[in-house]
Order: structure tokens, then C-alpha cells, then sequence
């Protein structure tokens, strides 16, 4: 391929780090436990290295990692499931030290394209347009992941909030 | 609070370097022409795989949607001349027929529909309803330019009936008229500048064209006191409707009529005003149906702070929607089980004789407007109550419930209500023939495991349906 389309490898490494926390965590709640989010966070940075997709904007490069970790997770889940090796209460409950909130717990609980847009909502702080857009979704069903997911935390959360 | 919470925690979770060094050790390699090509025609040959949706059109002789002959409907008809005692066979286009409202009801019920017998009621409703973010769909606002389409031949009086072919507004229903920024009568262009403030009405004719005369809306500038934000454009023979909202928060919603007979001075006839932000509109023979929408707050925030109270429950424009400056009359607001504090407000002006026929509000949410030549359908998702969530298998994730309103030319009439299975996407998931309703649906099942405090939900694998 022409050298045109080869990025300055400092350059790949600059874009990963920049983009590696978001990525292992948005991972690490849709996977559950911190292994698996190793694993996802690797595969997502091939995919990136192989494909050197040119990024508009930082926002774009934000969106990309965000769509490369949900569907390289959604893949996890059918491979695993088929192979039938892992049991789903490993992948749920385990007791990390990261893993020690009550509200971590109840976010992680919940299915995962609802945790996915909680977090990218409140954590990412990203407008709904723009989490419309990383998810592969529309604006409306991104509205009601959100509702669903509020009400769903206002359940579980119920004891923990006067 | 729960972010702050979320946040801290969240902040505890990141990559140990090990893992993340190990992951950035990738050696960096070109890129392989020969595997791109290799895995895009997979990718297609995948997606022409996975697109098989069943979308078969047949008509339900089990299950009878909105059939106004069917025998749990039997009513007293008008003895306006469709004779349909017979509690028998499909539906043939009878949804015309006026129904007293106290047997219209039986079935709206059913569906948890029901007419507000007084304020106080729809503000207790309010208060009930939790905060939400209402299931607004993308609807197809602006049509898209289709070419080669065919003039209307539903277009009222005042027409000339030579109109050249010219391209129209992608409207989904032939002879409902959808809104758009630019309208189009065979000699004349109709385009809404927004960014310009005004519409420049064009001459075009043998390929020439020529700005015959401009409709200035007022944009706050010295000399006009407020300015609004027009949005699109209607065209009913020979009167333009520019529809805009009244603010940049857009609190109401303002219709400007224009009298364009003259094409070179366009004459402003009328002004209406509703609640809401614009949210749709159609024209069917001569009437123009506004749609727009407002949210009535009384508690403000997810986690039911009392912050917001509003304290005048007596002061109905605090709560109530209006129209032209009068709220509307409790018993034509229809309120829905679909908990949602946002009103629908759908009001009927005949542009013709420039007089307003009637409105419509629904306290509820509404997700999506369908209208044919005969009525609108508003549907609107729902997902499972938290009451229905007990350990185990459920057919649906969620449903959609559907609300007929008759137009009856101009006179709206909700008069029937029903709900499926599944969600839908959009307004081109329904269709209106031959008096038979047609809607397709996707399914998810649902399957619920305990897990200590949490229920975690599993979801099986979609499937499309069409009733």
C-alpha cells in the first residue's frame, strides 16, 4: 500500500494511550471482569494498527474507539457463549479491587448497551448526539437505553439513597 | 449523588501498564489491499444474507385490527350508509364513521386510553408521571426531493389544473402533504431560508428563474419586536403556511398563513399559535394538521427531588397546553397509561375558509405519527413495568401501543386504540390501506435471571412481525 496511507508509529501510540483508559473501562463494564477488558482493550488497538483509520476530528477518533470496544465485545460474548467455556457468574461477580462500589456493581448489572450509554452519558459526559453516533444507534434509541437505565439504578440503588 | 458516585468509582478502573504495554506493542503493518477487498465482499455477502425480514402484507381474518365491523365493537351506527351489522369480515374503510364518545371509549380503555374529566386529574397525572425522556423517533420532517413524481391531484380549488410535472416532497401517504422547506406548484418555487429569515417565492419556467417576491419573517431585527424561527413550509393552493417556533426554546408553536394569489405580494391572512415545539404536520384536502409537543414538568429530576414543585396548581397555563392563547378544554385531552409528561397536541385548521376545526391533545408518550387520507395513528413504544419483571421468560422486551384519531375532515375524533408486540422504527413502519392498518414490528424476547439484588435481563434474538 502507498506510504501515504502509513501512520508514524509514535503517532498510533500517542492515539492509543490517549484513547486506552476509555476504552479498557467502557470494556471492563461490559465484560465484567478485568481479564477479559485486557483482552477486549489488545483487540480493539490490532484493529486499530490494521486498519489506521484517518480520523475528521477527535470526536470521530472518540466515536471509532468507542463503536471498535462495543462491537469487539458483542463478538466476545457470541464466541464465548458458542464455546460454552465461560460460566456467567465469573463474568459478573468478581471481586476486584475496582470492584468494590455499590454503584459500579448496579451499573454493571445491567444489559449492555444500557451500561454502555449510562457510562458514556455520565462518565464520558457525551452529548446524546454524539453517544448516538458511537453506539451505531439512533438518537431515540439512545434516549430510551437512558431511561431504561435510570430506571432500572433508581431500583437497585433504591436502599442506598434516602 | 449518583454521577459523582459513578465517577469515583469509574476513576479506580484502568488498564494495569503491563496490559497496556503489552497492547501497544503492536508491530505497525501496512495495509493489505488484497484483505480489505476480501473482507468487504464478505461483509457484503453477510448483510445480503442477514436481510431477510418477513414482511408479508396479508390480512388477519384471527386477529382484526381496528375493524369497525368486528363483534366486540358492536355499536349504533349513525346510519350513515355503511351498513356493517354484520359482525363479520375485514375492514373496508369505514373509519369515518362518527361514534358517541361513550362507546368510543370502551375500546380506548382497553389500551389504558381515557378522556380527562377535569384539570385537577391531569395535574395529579403529572405529578405521577416520573421524568423522561420522551421516545421521539427521527420523523421524516423535511421530505426528501423525489424526482419525476406526479403533481398532487388532491390539491384544492384555486390550482390551475395544466401544472407542469414537477418534483414534490417525499411524502410516504399519496395525497397527504408532508412538510418541507421547499414547495414546488409547477410555475412557482417556494423556498424557506432559514438562515435568511424569509421565503423567496421564484418564477421558473423553461428553465429560467426569477425572485417574483420575499415573505420576510420577523427576526428580531430594529423595527419587529420578536423574532421566530420558521421551520418549514406547506403549500395548500393558493395559501403558503410557514411553520415556525416562537423562540430559541420554543415554547409554542406559531403558523403563518400567507394568501399568495398574487405571487408578487403575498398577503399575510392568519396567525395561529399552539403549545409545544413543532414536531410534525400534514395537509389532507384542504386541512392543515399541526402537530407539536410540550412537556409539562412538575417534579424535575430522576431521582425525585422537590426542587421544582410548581405550586399553582390552579394556574392552568402553568401545566395545561394552549391554543391560540386558551387552554384547551380538559375533555380534549385524551391521557395515556404510557406514563410520560409531555402533551401531543394536534390541532385542524381548514385553510381554505381560514378557520380553525378542531384539537386534540394526548398526555402520554408518542413516539411516532402515521397519517393516511383518514387518520393518524400515533404509536408509542413501552417497555416491560418493573411489575411485570419476575425471573423468567417473557415474548416481549417491549410493545407498542397504537391510538387512532379520525381527521373526518378536519373534526378530530380519537375512535380506536390497540397494541402489539415488539417496536417499531419509525413512521414507515405503518401503513393505512384499504381500511386495513398495517404495522410491522421488531420482538425482542426477554429472559429474566435473579442475580442477589439485581435482575439481570437476557435478550434472545429479534425477529420482525407484521400484523
Amino acid at each position: 500500500m502507498s506510504n501515504q496511507l502509513l501512520r508514524n508509529s509514535d503517532k498510533n501510540e500517542e492515539i492509543l494511550r490517549r484513547n486506552a483508559d476509555m476504552v479498557y473501562r467502557i470494556a471492563y463494564l461490559r465484560t465484567g471482569n478485568t481479564h477479559d477488558a485486557e483482552d477486549i482493550m489488545q483487540e480493539v488497538f490490532l484493529r486499530f494498527v490494521k486498519y489506521s483509520p484517518a480520523f475528521e476530528s477527535k470526536d470521530h477518533e472518540k466515536a471509532w474507539f468507542i463503536r471498535a470496544t462495543v462491537n469487539r465485545t458483542n463478538s466476545f460474548f457470541t464466541s464465548a457463549w458458542k464455546r460454552r467455556v465461560v460460566p456467567l457468574d465469573e463474568t459478573v461477580k468478581s471481586y476486584d479491587e475496582m470492584n468494590d462500589s455499590e454503584v459500579l456493581e448496579a451499573v454493571m448489572a445491567l444489559p449492555k448497551d444500557i451500561s454502555t450509554a449510562i457510562h458514556l452519558y455520565y462518565y464520558e459526559n457525551m452529548p446524546i448526539k454524539e453517544i448516538s453516533e458511537a453506539m451505531g444507534k439512533s438518537e431515540s434509541a439512545v434516549k430510551s437505553l437512558l431511561f431504561r437505565g435510570r430506571k432500572l439504578l433508581r431500583i437497585s440503588l433504591e436502599d442506598t439513597y434516602s | 449523588m449518583f454521577e459523582n458516585r459513578y465517577k469515583s468509582a469509574m476513576d479506580k478502573v484502568s488498564p494495569s501498564e503491563d496490559a497496556l504495554n503489552k497492547a501497544l506493542n503492536i508491530p505497525v503493518k501496512k495495509r493489505n489491499v488484497r484483505n480489505i477487498l476480501r473482507t468487504v465482499s464478505i461483509a457484503c455477502i453477510l448483510v445480503a444474507l442477514t436481510c431477510t425480514t418477513v414482511f408479508t402484507a396479508f390480512k388477519l381474518s384471527n386477529i382484526n385490527l381496528f375493524n369497525d365491523n368486528s363483534e366486540s365493537n358492536e355499536v349504533n351506527n349513525n346510519g350513515n350508509g355503511n351498513g356493517n351489522g354484520n359482525g363479520n369480515g375485514n375492514g373496508n374503510g369505514n373509519s369515518n364513521i362518527n361514534l358517541p364518545n361513550s362507546q368510543i371509549t370502551l375500546s380506548l380503555s382497553e389500551h389504558g386510553f381515557k378522556f380527562a374529566e377535569s384539570y385537577n386529574e391531569i395535574y395529579e397525572y403529572l405529578k405521577e408521571s416520573s421524568d423522561d425522556l420522551i421516545l421521539d423517533d427521527n420523523e421524516a420532517e423535511d421530505g426528501d426531493f423525489a424526482e419525476g413524481v406526479t403533481p398532487d391531484t388532491d390539491a384544492p380549488t384555486g390550482v390551475p389544473t395544466d401544472t407542469p410535472e414537477h418534483s414534490d416532497t417525499n411524502n410516504q401517504v399519496s395525497g397527504v402533504q408532508e412538510g418541507d422547506v421547499i414547495k414546488n406548484d409547477g410555475r412557482y418555487i417556494y423556498h424557506l431560508s432559514k438562515d435568511n429569515h424569509r421565503v423567496y417565492i421564484i418564477s421558473a419556467t423553461d428553465g429560467k428563474t426569477d425572485i417574483v417576491s420575499e415573505i420576510i419573517i420577523p427576526n428580531g431585527t430594529k423595527g419587529t419586536k420578536n423574532k421566530i424561527y420558521p421551520n418549514t413550509l406547506l403549500l395548500v393552493g393558493n395559501t403558503l403556511v410557514i411553520i415556525c417556533a416562537d423562540n430559541v426554546y420554543s415554547n409554542n408553536t406559531i403558523c403563518l398563513y400567507y394568501d399568495i394569489s398574487d405571487k408578487s405580494n403575498p398577503v399575510k391572512t392568519d396567525e395561529t399559535k399552539q403549545s409545544g415545539y413543532y414536531r410534525n404536520c400534514r395537509v389532507v384536502d384542504g386541512t392543515v394538521y399541526i402537530i407539536s409537543q410540550k412537556h409539562s414538568y412538575i417534579y424535575d429530576s430522576v431521582y425525585y427531588s422537590d426542587d421544582n414543585v410548581l405550586e399553582a396548581e390552579n394556574d392552568l397555563s402553568k401545566f395545561i397546553p394552549e391554543i391560540d392563547g386558551e387552554p384547551i378544554d380538559c375533555e380534549e385531552i385524551l391521557i395515556s397509561d404510557n406514563s410520560s409528561s409531555s402533551f401531543t397536541i394536534i390541532t385542524a385548521y381548514d385553510a381554505v375558509n381560514k378557520e380553525r376545526k378542531s384539537s386534540l391533545a394526548l398526555l402520554g408518550s408518542c413516539q411516532s405519527i402515521y397519517c393516511s387520507k383518514e387518520n393518524i395513528y400515533i404509536a408509542s413504544g413501552n417497555y416491560l413495568d418493573d411489575e411485570d419483571v419476575v425471573a423468567g421468560e417473557c415474548a416481549s422486551y417491549n410493545n407498542t401501543k397504537i391510538l387512532r384519531i379520525a381527521l373526518n375532515n378536519g373534526i378530530l375524533s380519537a375512535n380506536g386504540a390497540t397494541t402489539v408486540l415488539g417496536q417499531i422504527n419509525n413512521q414507515f413502519s405503518m401503513d393505512e390501506k384499504d381500511g386495513i392498518f398495517r404495522i410491522a414490528t421488531t420482538i425482542t424476547p426477554v429472559t429474566f435471571v435473579e442475580r442477589g439484588k439485581y435482575i439481570e435481563y437476557l435478550f434472545n434474538d429479534t425477529y420482525n412481525k407484521v400484523y
